[in-house]
Parts: C-alpha cells; structure tokens; sequence
C-alpha cells in the first residue's frame, strides 16, 4: 500500500489485482487503497487457476498498454510467487520497448501475530505444479536435480523435496550480506538448517545434496547462482527450480528460465497464508528495472 | 539399499498377469513391493537369467511435473489434448521401459545376440517408425548401446511436445501442433510385445509396465492410463499402478468407467497393515528391518530389547490385569480370563492417570509393540520415529561425556514416548490444530477457500474422533479401545469429501464392514494410530468401532467440543449392546 500511496498522483493508468475470495480483512484493505486512487481499476485473479491468472494479467496489461505511454511500475511486493512468475513472462511478452520497473517493499517484520516459536507465513501444501510459461524440458531419460530456494516456509519446501523425491538436491539460502535484515537472516538461517535436517535423516533417497548462497535483493545474483546450479543439464539432468524466498529472489529465478529454458520453476500451492499478522512493511521500497 | 532390504512376507499377487492397482500411503511400502519385480530383483530371487523369468517387469517412477505441466490446461477442452496427452504418455512410459531394461538387467543383457535383439526391436519400432511419421531425429551417432539410441530418440520426439506447450503457454487462440504424434496401438504397445516376444525365452509370458506414483499424471494422462487398461491386453502387456491415494479417476477417454475386478484387481497396502495383519504379520516384518539394520552397525540385538519397555509402567498393567484374570470367574464378561486382563487393562491404568485428554503425560508410549502399533501399518512413520530417537540418545550420551565410540544398546522408554509424542503432536498441531486457531482471525467463513475449509472440517472432525475415543477409552463399556467410525447412513458429497481428504493425508484409512442392520456392506474410517499419544489412547492390539450417522458427523465438522460432550452426557452411557459387540469382537482393525 505505501507504494500505491506514494506513486498512484502521478500514474496515468493504476491497476490493482486482488485474490478472488478475499477475506473481510482484505476487502478493508482494498477499500483504503481506492480510497487513495479513485481512478484505481480492480481485477481479480485465482489463486487456484494460473491460466485464468496469466489471460487476465494479458488482457489487462496488453489494454493499459495499448492506452498509455510510459514506464510501467510495477509493485510485486504482494504476488504470490507463482503469479509474479506468470506476470513476468506476461509483461516481457507485451512490453515492447517500454521500460518496467518492479517494486518490492520488503519487510521490516514477520508474523508479527505470533512469537517467535510459532513463526508462520503460510501453512500446509495442497499441491505441486510447474508455474505456467516455464515448463522447462523435462526430458523422461534424464534424473531430476531439485534447486530450492528456501525462505521462512520451511515446511512448503520439505514438501516439495518430499513430492519430487529428487536424485540431486541444490538448498539455496540467502547470504547474509543481501538478507533484507538482519533480523530475517538469523531467522532464515534456523528454518534452513530445519530443511537440512529433513533432508539429513533421508539422506539415502538422494544421491547428491548441496548447499548454496544467493542474493535475497539482487536478480542478476540470483540468476548467476542458480544457473550455476543448472549446470547439471549438461550432465544428464532435469532442472526443477522452486523459489521460496524474497520476490527480488523470484525475479532472479525466472531471469535464470529465460536465459536457459530447459529450467522448469515450480511452485507449491500454500493452503493458508497469514493474512492477519503476515508482515510490517519497510519504510521504503527497492526498485529494478527490467532489463 | 539391496543390504537394508526386507521383502514384504506378503507379495499381494502383484505378479499376476492382471492390469493391478496399488494404493498406500507414502512410505508404507509399495515402491518396494513393485521395484523387487524388475528384473535385477527377480533374476536374483529366483536364480535365472532374464530370459527365463516368468514376466519382464519394467520400472518407471512418475515425479511430481514430469508429465504434468500446467500448459496442458490450455489444450485441455481440445481434441488436440487428448492426442498430446496419449502422445507424452507412450513416449514416457517408452522412455522408462528402455531405460530400465538398461538400468535393471545387470550385465545379462550384454550378449552380442541379445544386443543385436535389441538393436533390431529399437530400430523397428522406434527409429523406423518415428521417421515414418516425420520425427527430425539428428544423425544416430556410432552409439552401440541400442537403448541409449532409442533413449535419445524417444527424447527428440518428447522435445517437440515440449516447445509446443511452451508455444501455448500464453495464448488463448488455437495452435495446431505440427510434429509427429504416436498412440498406444501403434507405438507402445507394439514396442513392449517386441521386447517380451524377443527377450523372454518362453512364449506367453507377460510384461509388466509398472508405474510409480501415477497421482501425478495429470487428469488427461489419468484417463489415457485408464483407456489402456480397458484394452485387456494383460496377458501380454499388464500394468501395475502404484497411487498415494490421490488417483484423479477411473474414466476412460471415452467416459467408461473401469471397474475391478472386471478390468483390474485392487490393492490397498495401507490399509491391509492396519487390518488383521496389524498384530502378525507387519510388526515381524518391522523387527526383522529393525534387526537387520541393527546387524549392519555390528549390534545383535532383539528389536524388543532395542526398543525396550517402560518397565514400570508395565508392571503396573499387568497387575490390573491380574486382577481381571481373578475376577474373571465371577463377574468377567470375556470368552477367557485373558480376553478381559487384555481388553481393560491398558485403557484401566491409562484412566487411573487422570487428567484431560491433552494434558496429562503419565502414560509412557514406548516398547517396540507400542510402536509398532503407532505407526499405523506405514513403515516409514517408524523408521521416521526410531531414527529421531537415535539421535537424541546419541546426543544425549555424547553430551555426558561418552566421546569415543558411543554404541547404543537400546533406546530408553523416556526417549522413545518424547519422540511419539513429537510426532503426533506435529501431526495433530503442525498441520492441523493450527489451521483451525487461526479461523477467527483471517474473516469470515465465506472467505475461505475450498481448500482451506476442507482442511478445518477435516482437523475438527479429527478432533472430535479422537476426544470421542478418550471418552471411550476411560468410560466402563464393555469395549473401550474404538480407533474408528462405521457409516450407519450414507452421508452427503460434502462430508465424504473431509473423509476422502483425510485418507488422502493420511489421517484416516478406509474400508468396509458389515452394516448396523446385518444386511450389507458399510464404510468404515480407522483414525490413525499416529495420533494416540496426542489424544492419550491406547494405540495396541483390537479395538472397536463406532457407528456414526450423517448428524453425528456433521456436528463433528463443526463443533468438536460440543460433540465430545453431547457424546459424553447423551451416548456413551448407552454401552454397545451384546450383537454389536460380538460384531465387534470379531473383527480385527
């Protein structure tokens, strides 16, 4: 919301895309940011149908677009992983030469409804699915390396290494150096160290496990880490990335698919976000421009 | 892997040349019991070559997105879907099947006879056939490996299927797919008579296609998996379904319904370990995997002395016990003395604890029955368990001092029931207490998601089972140890949907009883046993069950404690009658 408070006087067009099946909470939140931006057009989109999710951010966009000249800013602090993937591809598709500017206010805290024991920002998993546009090639002679970006959902990544039951394991934590605080780093840490253990005491279903660090706010970082990972396609492998960290980090991952395609990203579907205590804001915001 | 391994003492008749599906949970076993029929496995066991085996069985695993991109959506409603869904699915299985040739035949393939075999059913069907329909296979390379050959050009094929649903990824306007396409009858099928008709020495044998974890093909793929087995081809080509409970249907492509045992036969390994075989036949098994792994770190220990008792804890029992044994003559309402010191001894000195069902801790979940019974007939749960428990004792030891070559003789009782407990709290309040505590605070119900009202349905109803059963359990009827519910009437979509979720995830099992009026054949829901130490219940040996209606259950979803206590104070005091429970008591669960 700070972001819309802060740039929404002096945007030509303001588009606003909500989750279909909003809470009361919501629905209070959306109402405060028309009231910052009469003019603000609001779609839905479906947590539960990415291909309805791509069509409308297509639709919308391609009509903005068509409308307006300008750069276009984009605040992808509150897309799931999964759509801000699919509105990559979406934008990178329609952009033509305009300039894209992502925005990302990252947070100051965590959920802040519960004590540190019983940190949560999502819980359960009830599925797991390739993120539409990077299908990757997923060829059926080759064994498949697992790339997992780890956050604060631990547990959606010990379901995902549970689902996939990989040959090789890549676990990626974010450094220190690029943590958003340090705060999040320590904590980043502990839930990493749990995902280890996890896979440790089934070390024998994988052949391989590695750890690596990567950038939590730079997407080029990103992408060069993760596309060292991918090296393994030159071995014999399919590459599966699924990113659960920072959305900056989300960006470098799809940065990584387009530079080599046979990388499949994948996304675990959460059963129940923290919507009431899920973070506080940073007082300001970082900034990328699309390349 | 071959020197931890411990064949099932059942085979479930996966052998047989029938189109099979195998159901079970994950970790119960199943992958198990279908890799030991690829042909390494086999030609160990029996002591022949691969030629002389009674079927060629091919292994394949189907991973979470292998087959299952999203973009499928995009073709889904089309002709062209079905056709690309057919297409990726032969190429798959085609892939798999040569694959494992080549992965689980040892060297017995290796002769030069053999190879040129190979190399000539490969070429035929596969390289011909593919340039006959137009594939734009890169020059073979001088590769004398004729499945790596096939292997490769099998991917060629796939990758035009892959740059297609790449194509579509983002379009809304038809995109006709111009590669080459194969189906099941000129393709697969073909291919897999060849390698039986040419591989095996004996004429007539089958070839099973077995494929692993077949919930992850998407809806299309589930439906031409089904088409095949409408074929009834399965005395020359029979496939073994292996599910995690989540099989998407049984449609055909064509909207037919396959059926067992018409079409094919049906396994559930799951529940099957927590039927009669709960008490003879799984907890052998376990303690000869126990045993084992213990020999292979130089320990000759018994499982039951490994995971040893609460010693006073169980003293304590058997004196009760002995006591029903004495009182047997004059009031026992057992068949035999022992029936009753069995049946109330336990839940007798759980009661004597005292306390909520929640909060007291008195009771010690330990010894390796105990166990055995707590994982519920999932043999994963317990290596799961016991490898925690080895490690605290680890630690433990190391952190007294003990340094140099610290060899654990048997895990203490203490650390075992802190470890239980551990999981069944995790599984109780990690993945569903917690979902529940945070309604209030997220809006309103209409808000939720299908999802996620499921899920608090489903942890309500679970919590209802098992404050229900602690009710049970320290009540006097005559059988106190319930761990499931009967259907007595048939409940609407809504509520088998929560029961379905919750075998889904594990939480419940399912099968069938006798109904309530004698005349037929009723659901019935067994909670796992892996919640007992959440709920305090006894996890051992037989229990009862509960019928339930329509109401009862409905209540349950919505309001776990007043169903607890309208149980309480308006039902339980009706003891099961006579009929019931000699119904009961001649059941096993």
């Amino acid at each position: 919301m700070s972001i819309l408070r802060t740039l929404a006087g002096g945007a030509a067009r303001c588009l606003l895309f909500y989750n279909s099946g909003i809470s009361t909470k919501m629905q209070g939140w959306l109402t405060e940011a028309k009231s910052i931006s009469p003019a603000l057009r609001c779609e839905t989109l479906d947590l539960d149908d990415p291909l309805s999710t791509a069509d409308s951010l297509t639709m919308h966009f391609a009509k903005a677009l068509g409308e307006t000249e300008g750069t276009v800013f984009v605040d992808i602090t509150t897309f799931t992983h999964e759509q801000l993937l699919i509105f990559l591809k979406v934008i990178l598709a329609l952009r033509g030469q305009r300039r894209v500017v992502l925005g990302y206010t990252g947070a100051e805290e965590y959920s802040i409804n519960t004590d540190e024991a019983r940190v949560w920002l999502s819980r359960g998993v009830s599925g797991v699915r390739s993120v539409l546009g990077y299908p990757g090639a997923l060829l059926p002679s080759k064994q498949l390396h697992l790339v997992v970006l780890v956050g604060f959902e631990h547990d959606r990544a010990q379901a995902l290494i549970e689902r996939f039951e990989p040959t090789r394991l890549s676990l990626g934590v974010g450094t220190q150096s690029t943590s958003i605080t340090a705060g999040h780093y320590a904590r980043n840490q502990r839930f990493f160290e749990k995902v280890q253990h996890f896979v440790s005491v089934r070390k024998h279903s994988y052949e391989h496990v590695d750890t690596f660090e990567f950038s939590c706010v730079s997407p080029e970082e990103t992408r060069d880490a993760i596309l060292v990972q991918a090296g393994t396609l030159s071995s014999g492998y399919n590459v599966v990335v699924c990113p659960l960290n920072t959305k900056l980090s989300t960006v470098g991952a799809a940065l990584a698919a387009w530079s080599e395609p046979k990388i499949q990203i994948a996304y675990a579907r959460a059963i129940e976000y923290n919507e009431s205590g899920y973070a506080t804001p940073q007082a300001f915001c970082r900034v990328y421009e699309l390349g | 892997m071959a020197r931890l391994f411990v064949p099932l003492s059942q085979t479930f008749q996966v052998d047989s040349p029938t189109h099979t599906f195998i159901h079970g949970h994950r970790g119960c076993g199943k992958s198990m019991t279908l890799r030991r029929l690829a042909p390494d496995c086999k030609t160990k066991e029996l002591n022949c070559s691969v030629g002389d085996l009674p079927y060629l069985a091919l292994y394949a695993t189907v991973k979470s997105t292998d087959l299952d991109a999203i973009e499928f959506g995009r073709i889904a409603e089309q002709h062209a879907g079905l056709v690309l869904a057919e297409h990726s699915l032969c190429l798959f299985v085609a892939s798999k099947a040569l694959q494992s040739l080549r992965d689980h035949t040892g060297e017995s393939l290796n002769g030069t006879a053999t190879q040129a075999t190979i190399c000539d059913v490969v070429n035929k069907h596969v390289i011909e056939l593919f340039r006959r329909k137009g594939v734009r296979l890169p020059p073979l390379p001088g590769q004398d490996d004729a499945l790596v050959v096939g292997i490769d050009a099998i991917d060629t094929a796939y990758t035009d299927t892959i740059e297609f649903l790449r194509r579509i990824s983002l379009r809304t306007e038809y995109l006709q797919f111009e590669g080459a396409v194969v189906g099941y009858r000129d393709f697969l099928f073909p291919l897999l008579l060849a390698l039986r008709d040419r591989l095996l020495v004996s004429a007539g044998r089958p070839l099973f296609v077995i494929l692993d974890d077949a919930d992850n093909l998407n809806l299309l793929q589930t439906k031409v998996l089904n088409t095949w087995v409408s074929y009834r081809t399965h005395d020359r080509v029979a496939f073994k379904i292996s599910t995690q409970m989540a099989y998407k249907t049984y449609l055909t492509t064509t909207s037919q319904r396959i059926q067992s045992p018409h079409d094919f036969t049906s396994i559930n390994i799951s529940s099957f370990f927590t039927g009669s075989r709960a008490t003879s036949d799984y907890p052998k098994w376990v303690a000869e995997i126990v045993e084992k792994r213990l020999a292979g770190i130089g320990l000759t220990v018994s499982a039951r002395d490994f995971f040893t008792v609460d010693a006073r804890q169980e003293k304590s029992i058997n004196d009760i016990a002995q006591k029903y044994r004495d009182q047997w003559k004059d009031s026992g309402t057992g068949y035999r003395a022992n029936d009753d010191a069995y049946r109330y001894a336990r839940p007798d000195f759980i009661k004597s604890l005292g306390g909520s069902a929640k909060k007291s801790h008195g009771y010690s979940y330990s010894g390796f029955d105990q166990l055995v019974h707590l994982s519920s007939g999932i043999i994963r749960y317990f290596l799961d368990d016991a490898a925690a428990m080895y490690a605290v004792e680890f630690n433990r030891l190391i952190s007294q001092g003990n340094t140099d070559n610290v060899v654990i003789h048997q895990i203490p009782p203490t650390v075992q029931n802190a470890i239980a407990r551990d999981s069944s709290d995790y599984l109780l309040i990690e993945e569903l207490e917690q979902l529940h505590a945070d309604v209030g605070l997220v809006g309103r119900e209409s808000a939720e998601t299908f999802d996620r009202k499921q899920y608090r349905l489903l942890r309500n109803l679970i919590n209802t089972l098992g404050g229900v059963f602690y009710e049970i359990l320290i009540s006097d009827r005559s059988e106190r140890r319930v761990f499931s519910i009967a259907l007595s009437d048939e409940p609407p979509d809504e509520i088998m949907s929560v029961l379905k979720l919750g075998v889904i995830h594990g939480y419940l099992y399912e099968g069938y009883i006798g109904s309530k009026d004698g005349r037929s054949r009723t659901k019935r829901f067994v909670l796992t046993r892996r919640l007992a130490p959440a709920f305090k219940l006894d996890p051992t040996g037989f229990s009862g069950y509960l019928f339930v209606t329509t109401a009862f259950l409905a209540l349950a979803m919505a309001n776990p404690a007043a169903t607890v206590r309208d149980f309480r104070e308006n039902r339980l005091g009706s003891a099961a009658n006579a009929d019931q429970l000699a119904e009961q008591l001649g059941l096993d669960i």
